[in-house]
């Protein structure tokens, strides 16, 4: 998780450092107006990148236990919500180009439910995610009663 | 071949004459809207096209087969598409009759299955003797369904045409605006009006005169439109529900809840009772003064027409809908409803006002007069204090009640067993409030209108949670067997490039796998499971 923060804190700097490239080779003097709208996007993206995945890290915690699985997440919005395990229809592990890069993995749950049908744990190491997604999967191949 | 098991069938040849009917009809209205659609050479081009395709997509290349236990369907004149559906995997089969059909004595049968939006399988169209056939034959599959009582049951609820255009007079429609937009540029279209001569003739000194009245008291004109607005969309509303709901009929059978109503489109559908996840009593202001409500079914079948909510009693006074609700779940309604915690005026109230200041500020800038939007902000105060008064909710071991709604408002009844996940949630503002909101998530449909408490205080919420959660577990333990929504096992190790789908769907040439038929009858699932569609 820590690894997917700080790859997204480079990737979104390095967006803004082409913002403030394709601004900078600006003829003349930069009028006040430029240097403040840049002042916000530096201000913006330190927020965004640095700080926003660091809390959203901070702020992310999931619990496997007997019966079910809780995942407490969410900087402004807090959400906790329970998943009966037996409620599982079924589990994905998705792993995007950038998390390949770094080794991560996503583990998605499938409920039958319409809100929260599928609940995503993301930036877990990839080989945790499997791991998780095999515990998990005792409890979907269980036959139904 | 697999194929010598099945008995194929078409549809019935007449139903061409509906699909022709249809394209004719589509025809016609392009004829009537574009200059360039009225060469005669055209219109023979067309009808040959439209005929043939109709023809080969919808009559040759269309062919069923039903079994005790599942349906085949083949289709497709490029692609051939082999659908089956195994009968423990069906929610429901309709029978639908619009007036072409009635006329014809076709009927289409639609088949439909949990985590679709719409029908899985239709069969468009066959006739009456055919579709009770189809119908008779995928319901005797299920063991459960054996002793089911023959038709022509005295009805459990019934409207006459009265009652339907009194359920219909609590209605209000405002469908009428898309009809009249569509309807006027059309009209535009085809010149029948002629716009500018209109305008012209309009422009005479008593509409000088009328427009200057207006213009210094705006209201004579605004009352009357708003007034006229109003009517109408409730004369239309009347309407709409008559269409939709005439003559209708529910039976509450042993094994299902049966529903047939309609006026053009005749529907026949029925419900397991094990498919309803939750009930909910719908109402607005006027019906409540009267104490009528209508009871709405949330089931695992999605049916797009009424908005994923399926429609069990149109109108009917408490006492009485209570009783035939208890039929289809057994419940009592609870005397006592707790309330939510009261600062969610609060929330309400000052995100109401930061929702009118920046509309007000918006429109000063065009319109200074807008100033005085200012002035509703008492009665949005208002507002977000009738939320208040009309929001409870309660838990009684067995079932979650939420009351929701000023105006249109809802009384959610959601069986424990029915939970999918508990959720709680609360952003910033809540917390520092020291509320939350608590959503009950269950399977089937309504993905816009769903049970949840908004502004719980967080004590409640950290009692109410547990027991929700305990509740649930109590249930599973006790009928487990009724209910266990689990699919067949799926390694989610083998990716599966279509995604979390319900309904894996290839198309391809010829070969069958017979193989797959196994995995049809899982003894182990009572088809409480979503939609599973298997083609080879």
């Amino acid at each position: 998780m820590i690894r997917s923060a700080l790859f997204w804190s480079m990737w979104l700097l390095a967006a803004l450092a082409w913002t403030i490239f394709e601004i900078i080779p600006w003829p003349g003097e930069i009028p006040m107006r430029v240097l403040l709208t840049l002042s916000g996007i530096v201000t913006l993206g330190v927020l965004r990148a640095g700080i926003y995945p660091l809390l959203r890290y901070r702020f992310w915690r999931y619990e496997l236990r007997d019966e079910d699985l809780r995942l407490v997440r969410g900087i402004w919005r807090r959400v906790d919500t329970i998943v009966p395990l037996r409620r599982i229809q079924h589990l994905d592990v998705s792993q995007d180009v950038i998390e390949r890069n770094f080794d991560l993995g996503s583990l998605i749950v499938h409920t039958a439910g319409t809100r929260s049908s599928s609940v995503t744990l993301p930036g877990l190491m990839h080989s945790e995610a499997e791991q998780l997604r095999d515990e998990l999967k005792q409890f979907v191949s269980e036959p139904a009663v | 071949m697999e194929t010598t098991q099945y008995n194929f069938r078409r549809v019935d040849p007449r139903s061409l004459i509906i699909f022709m009917g249809g394209s004719a009809l589509s025809y016609a209205i392009l004829y009537f809207s574009f200059e360039a659609f009225r060469s005669s050479w055209l219109v023979l081009a067309a009808l040959v096209f439209l005929a043939s395709s109709q023809l080969l997509s919808r009559f040759i290349f269309f062919k069923y087969a039903v079994r005790s236990g599942e349906i085949v369907i083949h289709s497709g004149v490029f692609n051939r598409v082999r659908r089956n559906i195994p009968s423990e995997r069906i929610q429901n089969v309709a029978l639908e009759r619009n007036v072409l059909a009635r006329i014809l004595n076709l009927a289409a049968v639609k088949i439909e299955t949990a985590g679709s939006v719409k029908a899985e399988g239709v069969l468009e169209y066959v006739s009456i003797a055919e579709a009770q056939r189809v119908r008779t034959l995928l319901r005797s599959a299920k063991a459960d369904s054996t002793a089911e009582a023959p038709i022509a049951i005295e009805p459990d609820y019934s409207m006459s045409l009265r009652q339907v255009l009194l359920s219909g007079m609590y209605t209000f429609s405002l469908i009428y605006f898309a009809v009249g937009w569509a309807v006027f540029g059309q009209l535009d279209q085809l010149n029948l009006i002629d716009m500018e001569g209109l305008l012209a003739s309009l422009t005479s000194e008593q509409l000088e005169a009328f427009m200057e009245r207006s213009r210094r008291f705006p209201i004579l004109l605004v009352i009357p439109i708003m007034i006229g607005g109003l009517l109408l969309g409730w004369l239309t509303g009347i309407l709409v529900h008559v269409v939709r709901y005439y003559s209708f009929r529910l039976e509450l059978r042993p094994k299902k809840i049966h529903r047939r109503f309609g006026l053009f489109t005749l529907r026949e559908t029925s419900i397991p009772y094990p498919r309803v996840q939750t009930l909910a009593l719908r109402s607005n202001p006027l019906m409540r003064l009267h104490n009528r409500f209508r009871l709405v079914l949330q089931t695992l079948a999605f049916d797009a027409s009424e908005r994923g909510m399926q429609m069990a009693i149109p109108l009917a006074k408490l006492p009485r809908l209570l009783n035939l609700a208890r039929r289809i779940h057994d419940f009592s309604m609870p005397e006592t409803f707790n309330a939510v915690a009261r600062a969610t005026i609060r929330r309400f109230g000052f995100r109401y006002t930061v929702a009118l200041a920046v509309l007000v500020a918006g429109a000063h800038l065009l319109w200074s007069p807008a100033l005085w939007g200012l002035t509703l902000l008492p009665l949005l105060w208002i507002l977000a204090w009738l939320q208040y008064v009309h929001h409870d909710w309660t838990f009684d071991e067995d079932h979650l009640f939420v009351r929701r709604g000023v105006f249109w408002q809802k009384v959610w009844i959601v069986p424990a067993n029915r939970f999918q996940a508990i959720q709680t949630s609360a952003t910033f503002f809540q917390r520092r409030l020291g509320i939350c909101q608590v959503t009950v998530d269950t399977a089937g449909a309504g993905a816009f209108q769903y049970p949840r408490i908004v502004d719980i205080s967080k004590e409640a919420a950290d009692q109410l949670i547990p027991e929700l959660y305990q509740a649930f577990r109590r249930s599973m333990a006790a009928d487990s067997h009724a209910d266990g929504i689990r699919a067949m096992s799926h390694d989610p190790g083998q990716a599966d490039p279509s995604g979390p789908s319900h309904i894996a769907e290839h198309v391809h040439g010829h070969q069958h796998r017979p193989e797959h038929a196994g995995r049809h009858a899982d003894p182990s699932d009572n088809g409480d499971g979503p939609g599973r569609i298997y083609t080879h």
